[in-house]
C-alpha cells in the first residue's frame, strides 16, 4: 500500500508542479509586465529598472522558484483588468461558485439517484428506455442552449424565478452566501438547475449500470433467499454498493463542474469564479487567468486524492489501480 | 440502441445542415456580415406567420436587419468547417503522437504519456478555453480578425482533444507490434518507419475514426460554446454561438426569433450528430461501449 | 466512513429549512437605504482625475465646487455665496461661513487656493475648467479674488465642477497632486474622501460598491430623506435590468431601450425619461497626412472636405434613431444640444442623408472604388453604441468605405483614443458649463496643450475658429455673444469638422416609491431623492 499511497502522491505533485509551470510561462512570457505596470510614458531606463526590480532578468528557474513561493502564500500579483490583488478577487467570487457547484452536485444526485435506481428496476420497460434517451438528449445540449431554455420558460415565460445574479447575500466574516434567504434561494434555483443537468445524466446511467450489477450479485440473491422484503433488500443490500463508485464519480466530475460553472455563470451573470475567469479572458488579463488555472489545478488534485485515498480506505479491492473508466 | 426512426430522422437532419452549409453562397439571401448588403430599415422582422414579416427573409432579421436564415446558413458552415478541420488536426497529431510513443517506447513514450495525463485531468473546453486565451494575449488581432480567430480556434480544440486519440492509438500500436507479422517485417529488413505506417497505422484506424465522430459533435459544441462566450470567433465572423449571444439580450424584450431559432438549430445539429456517432460506436466498435 | 448518499440529502433539507426562518434576508430595501446601480463605475473618487459624468456626478455628493446646479440646471451659490465680477478680468468670491469638511476641519479661502491650484495641475483632467484662471488670492479667511488671463465671462459656471478639497487633509493622505488615472497612478484621494458635500463615504470597493452615508452636519439642506446609499456598478444590461425587477436595487440607469415598454407596464416600477445634453458625433483623423488606420499609405481622405461631406451624407440617422434608438433620440447637426446656452434651432439642420451624392462625391476626391478604415467605437459607454456604429459601418460600406469596426470596453477604448490612436472614432460630450464656448473650446478649437482643443481628437483646426472662440471667452454682450457662437457653428458646421449624429434619451428605471430629480447633465443628487 505505501508504493501505492507514494506513486498517488508523486502523480498528483506532477500534475500540481506542471499547471505550476504552466501558469507561470503565461506570466513571465505572455505581454510585457513591465509595459502594463509603468504605461507608455515611460523612459527606457525607467523600464529597465523596473525590470532589475522585478527579477526579469534572473534565470528562469530562480523566476520560477519566486513565482512558487509566492503562489504558495497565495499572492498572484495585480490584475490587469480590475487594478486589485488577485487573491481578494479570487476570495470574494469563490464563494459564489462553490454554492452553485453544492447545490447543482447535490441536486444532480437527489434526481439523478432516484431515477438511476427506478431505470434500473423497470429494465427493458419502454419508460424506461425513454428516461435513458432523454440523459443522452441532456448531454448532448450544450449547457448555455440549457441555461437559456430555462430562462426562457420560467423567468420569461411564466415568470417565476428570476434569470440574472445572485440576489439578495448576507455576509458570513469575508463569505458572502445566497443561501441563507429565499431570495437567493430563488436566484441559484436556474443556475444549478443548468449546472446539473450534464451530472444527472451520467449519476442516472451510473445508478442504473451499478444498481444493475447489484442486483445480480450474490449478496442481493442471499439477502432474498433470506425471505428479507424486496424493499430492505434494495435499501439495506442493493443501493449503498452503487452510492461509492456514484459520489466518487460525482467528485472526480469536478474539473468539468469548474468548466461548466464557467458557462452558467455567463448565462446568468452569476458573479462566481467562472466569469471572473471569462472576463480576464475577453481582457487578456494574464495574472488572474493565471492564478484561476493554480487554483482549480490543486482543487482538482486534491479532491481527486481524497476521492482515491477514502474509498482505498474503504474498500482494499481498489487497491490496484483500475483503469478511469471513459464516461462524459 | 436507438430506434431505426429516430437514425433515419438525424440522418436527414444532418444531410439537411450539410446541404444548406455548403450551397450557403448561393440560397442565402445575403452574407450576414456583408456590410454594403445590410439594410436597417429591414431590422427586427419575425419569422413567416407574425405580423410584419416578410417572405425575403422567412426566418427574420435581426437589429442590424441580417437575415437570420442566412446566419444559420453561413454559422452551420463555420462550425463545421472548424469541427472537421480541429477533429482532422488532433486526429493526425493524436495519431502521429501515439505511434512515435509506441514505436520508441522509453523516455519520449513515458514523456507523451505522462503529458497526456496530465492534460486529461482538465476538461477539453478549459483547456481550449486556456489556449485561446493565451492565444488572445500573444496576438492581440485575434479578437477582429476572423480568418486568424478561426486558425486559434481549430488549434485549441485540437490541442484540447489530441490525448484520446494518442492513448488509443498507442495501445493498438503495442499490441500490433506484438504480433508475427511485424516482426516477419523486421526481419525482412523493413525500416521502423515503414512498419509503422504500412502496417500497424490501417489497423488502428477504425479506433479513431469511433472517437473522431464522438470528437467532431462535441468540436461543434465547443465552438459554440467559445463563441457564445465571446471569446471564439469574432462577432463579425458568422457563428451559431454568437448568434445566440446576440439574441440573448433581445430575449427579453419580445424578439424571441434572434435566440430561439439559432439554439433550436444548434440543438439540432449536435443532438443528430451525437445520435449518429453513437450508432457508429456501437456498430463499429461494441468492445469500447 | 461510510460513502453514504444519506447524509448529503440530509444536510440539503436542513440548509432549506434553515432558510426559511424569519430572520433571513429580506427582498425589500430598508426605507431610507437608495440602492442604486449604474453601468459603469467611477475611476476614483478623487474629483480632478478624470472628467467623466459618472465620476464627477458621484463625487459631486461628497464634494462642492463654490457655485452649484439647480434641478433644472440654473446656476446657484454652492460653496461661495455670491459673487461679482469686480473687473475686466477679475471675480470675487465672498464664502460661505461655518462650512466643515468631514472631518470637522473648517473650510476656507486658503482650500479654494490649493483646489484651484490642483485642479490645473498636471495629473488633472479638469483643467479646462480653471484654464482661463491665472491667479487666485485669499484676500481673508472667507474671500476669494480670481483672476483670469483674459475676460472670463462664465467663470461661475465653469467652476461648478471644479470641486473642493481641503489642503490639509491632502496634504496629510499625499494627496497635493490629483490621480493621473492615465498613467495608472492612484493615492489617497482616490480611495477615502473629505469633501463639505450632504454625503460622506463609507465604503468603497472599486468595481464592487461604493457607500455613502448622510452627512448630519452639512451647512445647507437635504430634501430628500435617503440616509444611506449603496452604489453598485452593473455592466451588463440584463443583470441590470432584472436586479431593478427583482427588487435588488431600488434606481438604476441606463434602461436599455429595448427594455423600457417592459418595465413600464411593470406593475411596481417607473421609468423617467428625459432629453440629455449629451450629443454623439464621429470624429475623423483630419490632421494626419496619411491616414494612419487604413488601407491608404499615402494620403488622408479625411482632409478632403467632399469626403467628409459624403461620410455625413451616408448616414442614415432616422434610421438609426428609429431601428436602434427606437425613437429614444434626437437627431444632431450640432455638436451643441438644445438646452445648451449658445444652441441655434435654425442652424440644426443635418446635411440630407444622400448616398448617391455621396458615391459621387468619393468619386470626384479620388476615391472611386471608397478605401478601407479602422472605426473605433465604445460598447458600454453610450446608449447602443456598438449597434449605432455597427449600422453606421454598414452604411459606410454602401458608399465604398470599408469599415473594421472595433468595439471595445470603456476602459481599453478612452485611453486609446485620447491618445489619439484612431482614424475615425465615437465621442459623446456633454458641455460642463452648459455653454456653447465648452464645446468650442474642447471639441473644436485648435489642440495646443494647455487645455485647448483637449478633446479635439481628430485635430480639426481653423483659425478663424479659435478667433471666434477667443472672442467668445471674454464677450460679456449677450447678442453679440449669440452671434458669434453662431458664425462659429455655421463655419465648423460648412467645413465638417465632425459627424454629428443625435442627443440620447436618457432613461432612469426606479421602484415606484423612488422619487429623484432628472437633470439633462445625468448627474444624480442623491440629497434630492426621496424613498416613500
Amino acid at each position: 500500500m505505501i508504493p501505492y499511497l507514494l506513486r498517488r502522491f508523486g502523480q498528483a505533485a506532477l500534475v500540481i508542479a506542471a499547471v505550476g509551470l504552466v501558469a507561470f510561462s503565461m506570466f513571465r512570457f505572455v505581454g510585457d509586465p513591465v509595459l502594463a505596470m509603468v504605461g507608455q510614458d515611460a523612459t527606457p531606463a525607467e523600464r529597465a529598472e523596473l525590470r532589475s526590480a522585478l527579477g526579469l532578468d534572473d534565470p528562469f528557474a530562480s523566476q520560477f522558484g519566486r513565482f512558487a513561493a509566492n503562489a504558495m502564500q497565495g499572492d498572484f500579483g495585480m490584475s490587469l483588468q480590475h487594478g486589485r490583488p488577485v487573491t481578494g478577487l479570487i476570495l470574494e467570487r469563490l464563494p459564489a461558485t462553490l454554492e452553485l457547484a453544492l447545490v447543482a452536485s447535490l441536486a444532480a444526485l437527489a434526481a439523478g439517484i432516484p431515477v438511476g435506481v427506478w431505470a434500473a428496476l423497470r429494465k427493458g420497460s419502454r419508460r424506461a428506455g425513454a428516461v435513458l434517451a432523454g440523459s443522452l438528449l441532456g448531454v448532448s445540449l450544450p449547457t448555455f442552449v440549457i441555461g437559456i431554455g430555462l430562462i426562457l420558460v420560467f423567468s420569461v415565460s411564466l415568470g417565476w424565478l428570476p434569470s440574472h445574479g445572485r440576489g439578495q447575500t448576507e455576509a458570513i466574516g469575508w463569505w458572502r452566501t445566497g443561501l441563507l434567504g429565499i431570495d437567493g434561494w430563488r436566484h441559484i434555483l436556474l443556475p444549478a438547475a443548468t449546472l446539473a443537468v450534464f451530472q444527472v445524466a451520467l449519476v442516472i446511467r451510473l445508478v442504473r449500470a451499478e444498481m444493475l450489477e447489484a442486483l445480480a450479485s450474490e449478496h442481493v440473491r442471499f439477502a432474498r433467499a433470506r425471505g428479507l422484503s424486496e424493499r430492505r433488500v434494495l435499501f439495506r443490500h442493493a443501493l449503498p454498493g452503487t452510492l461509492i463508485p456514484v459520489v466518487t464519480i460525482t467528485g472526480l466530475q469536478f474539473g468539468s463542474l469548474m468548466a461548466f460553472a464557467i458557462i452558467t455563470e455567463s448565462v446568468f451573470q452569476w458573479p462566481g469564479l467562472g466569469l471572473l475567469f471569462l472576463q480576464a479572458i475577453q481582457s487578456s488579463d494574464i495574472p488572474v487567468m493565471a492564478a484561476y488555472l493554480c487554483l482549480v489545478g490543486a482543487m482538482f488534485v486534491a479532491i481527486n486524492l481524497l476521492v482515491d485515498l477514502a474509498c482505498l480506505a474503504i474498500d482494499p479491492r481498489l487497491r490496484d489501480p483500475r483503469p478511469a473508466t471513459a464516461y462524459a | 440502441m436507438p430506434p431505426v426512426a429516430t437514425l433515419a430522422g438525424a440522418s436527414t437532419v444532418l444531410l439537411l445542415f450539410i446541404a444548406g452549409a455548403v450551397l450557403a453562397p448561393w440560397i442565402a439571401v445575403h452574407h450576414p456580415h456583408e456590410l454594403a448588403s445590410l439594410d436597417l430599415s429591414q431590422s427586427l422582422r419575425p419569422p413567416v406567420g407574425f405580423a410584419g414579416s416578410d417572405w425575403r427573409y422567412p426566418l427574420g432579421t435581426d437589429e442590424q436587419g441580417r437575415d437570420i436564415l442566412s446566419g444559420l446558413l453561413y454559422g452551420i458552415r463555420s462550425s463545421l468547417i472548424v469541427a472537421l478541420a480541429a477533429v482532422g488536426l488532433a486526429l493526425v497529431g493524436g495519431t502521429a503522437a501515439g505511434l512515435v510513443a509506441a514505436g520508441r517506447g522509453g523516455f519520449i513514450d513515458a514523456v507523451l504519456m505522462r503529458l497526456g495525463d496530465i492534460q486529461l485531468a482538465f476538461p477539453a473546453i478549459l483547456v481550449a478555453m486556456l489556449i485561446d486565451g493565451v492565444a488572445r494575449a500573444v496576438l492581440p488581432g485575434v479578437a477582429q480578425d476572423g480568418r486568424l480567430a478561426t486558425l486559434v480556434i481549430i488549434i485549441a480544440i485540437a490541442l484540447a482533444n489530441w490525448v484520446a486519440y494518442a492513448r488509443v492509438v498507442r495501445t493498438a500500436a503495442c499490441v500490433e507490434l506484438r504480433k508475427d507479422y511485424v516482426a516477419a517485417a523486421r526481419l525482412a529488413g523493413a525500416r521502423r518507419a515503414r512498419i509503422m505506417f504500412a502496417h500497424i497505422l490501417p489497423n488502428v484506424i477504425g479506433a479513431t475514426l469511433v472517437l473522431a465522430s464522438i470528437n467532431f459533435a462535441t468540436a461543434i459544441m465547443t465552438e459554440a460554446t467559445l463563441s457564445f462566450l465571446g471569446v471564439g470567433l469574432p462577432p463579425n465572423s458568422p457563428s451559431l454561438g454568437t448568434m445566440v449571444a446576440i439574441g440573448y439580450d433581445f430575449l427579453f424584450s419580445g424578439e424571441w426569433w434572434l435566440v430561439v431559432l439559432p439554439s433550436l438549430a444548434l440543438v439540432a445539429l449536435c443532438v443528430s450528430l451525437n445520435l449518429l456517432a453513437d450508432r457508429l460506436r456501437d456498430g463499429l466498435d461494441p468492445r469500447l461501449r | 466512513m461510510k460513502c453514504a448518499g444519506a447524509r448529503p440529502l440530509a444536510a440539503l433539507l436542513l440548509l432549506a429549512a434553515l432558510s426559511f426562518l424569519p430572520w433571513a434576508g429580506a427582498g425589500e430595501a430598508q426605507a431610507r437605504t437608495l440602492r442604486v446601480a449604474d453601468q459603469g463605475d467611477a475611476m476614483s473618487m478623487d474629483p480632478h482625475s478624470l472628467n467623466d459624468g459618472l465620476q464627477l456626478s458621484l463625487t459631486g455628493n461628497i464634494y462642492e465646487g463654490l457655485t452649484a446646479r439647480g434641478p433644472t440646471l440654473e446656476l446657484v451659490p454652492g460653496l461661495a455665496r455670491s459673487w461679482r465680477s469686480t473687473g475686466p478680468t477679475t471675480w470675487r468670491f465672498e464664502l460661505r461661513d461655518e462650512v466643515r469638511f468631514h472631518d470637522g476641519a473648517p473650510f476656507s479661502a486658503d482650500d479654494v487656493v490649493f483646489s484651484l491650484a490642483r485642479a490645473a495641475a498636471p495629473g488633472s483632467d479638469m483643467r479646462a475648467y480653471v484654464g482661463l484662471v491665472s491667479r487666485v488670492r485669499a484676500v481673508d479667511t472667507l474671500t476669494v479674488e480670481i483672476e483670469t488671463s483674459q475676460p472670463a465671462p462664465i467663470l461661475p459656471e465653469m467652476l461648478s465642477m471644479v470641486y473642493m478639497m481641503n489642503r490639509r487633509w491632502c496634504e496629510t493622505h499625499g494627496a497635493e497632486q490629483p490621480a493621473d488615472k492615465r498613467k495608472g497612478m492612484e493615492n489617497a484621494a482616490s480611495y477615502r474622501a473629505n469633501g463639505t458635500g450632504p454625503y460622506r463615504l463609507g465604503a468603497r470597493e472599486p468595481g464592487v460598491r461604493t457607500e455613502f452615508e448622510r452627512n448630519p452636519d452639512y451647512w445647507g439642506t437635504i430634501e430628500g430623506n435617503v440616509e444611506r446609499v449603496e452604489f453598485t456598478p452593473i455592466g451588463n444590461d440584463a443583470t441590470r435590468v432584472a436586479a431593478l425587477i427583482s427588487g435588488e436595487i431600488d434606481l438604476m440607469q441606463p434602461v436599455p431601450v429595448r427594455d423600457i415598454p417592459r418595465l413600464e407596464a411593470a406593475p411596481r416600477l417607473r421609468v423617467r425619461q428625459g432629453p440629455e445634453l449629451r450629443t454623439i458625433f464621429l470624429g475623423m483623423d483630419i490632421e494626419s497626412e496619411t491616414l494612419r488606420f487604413s488601407n491608404l499609405d499615402d494620403r488622408n481622405p479625411f482632409r478632403d472636405r467632399r469626403v467628409r461631406l459624403a461620410m455625413y451624407q451616408a448616414i442614415d440617422i432616422d434610421a438609426i434613431i428609429e431601428r436602434i434608438m427606437r425613437g429614444a433620440a434626437k437627431p444632431a447637426a450640432l455638436l451643441v444640444g438644445p438646452g445648451v446656452r449658445g444652441y441655434d434651432e435654425t442652424l440644426d439642420r443635418r446635411h440630407p442623408y444622400d448616398p448617391e451624392a455621396a458615391r459621387r462625391l468619393l468619386a470626384e476626391a479620388g476615391y472611386p472604388e471608397g478605401f478601407e478604415v479602422r472605426m473605433d467605437c465604445p460598447n458600454d459607454r453610450y446608449v447602443n453604441d456598438a449597434e449605432t456604429c455597427q449600422a453606421i459601418a454598414a452604411m459606410f460600406a454602401r458608399i465604398g468605405v470599408r469599415v473594421r469596426l472595433d468595439a471595445q470596453t470603456r476602459s481599453v477604448y478612452f485611453p486609446k483614443i485620447l491618445a489619439r490612436d484612431t482614424s475615425l472614432f465615437m465621442l459623446g460630450w456633454t458641455p460642463a458649463t452648459y455653454d456653447a464656448h465648452n464645446v468650442l473650446y474642447n471639441l473644436m478649437a485648435t489642440p495646443d496643450g494647455s487645455g485647448q482643443g483637449q478633446f479635439n481628437l481628430g485635430g480639426y483646426s481653423n483659425p478663424r475658429l479659435d478667433e471666434l472662440t477667443r472672442a467668445i471667452a471674454s464677450e460679456t454682450q449677450d447678442d453679440r455673444r449669440q452671434e458669434l457662437i453662431a458664425q462659429a457653428l455655421r463655419l465648423h458646421h460648412e467645413e465638417i469638422g465632425h459627424l454629428p449624429l443625435h442627443q440620447q434619451n436618457l432613461a432612469w428605471g426606479m421602484r415606484g416609491n423612488v422619487r429623484m430629480v432628472l437633470r439633462a447633465d445625468n448627474f444624480n443628487d442623491f440629497k434630492w431623492i426621496s424613498i416613500d
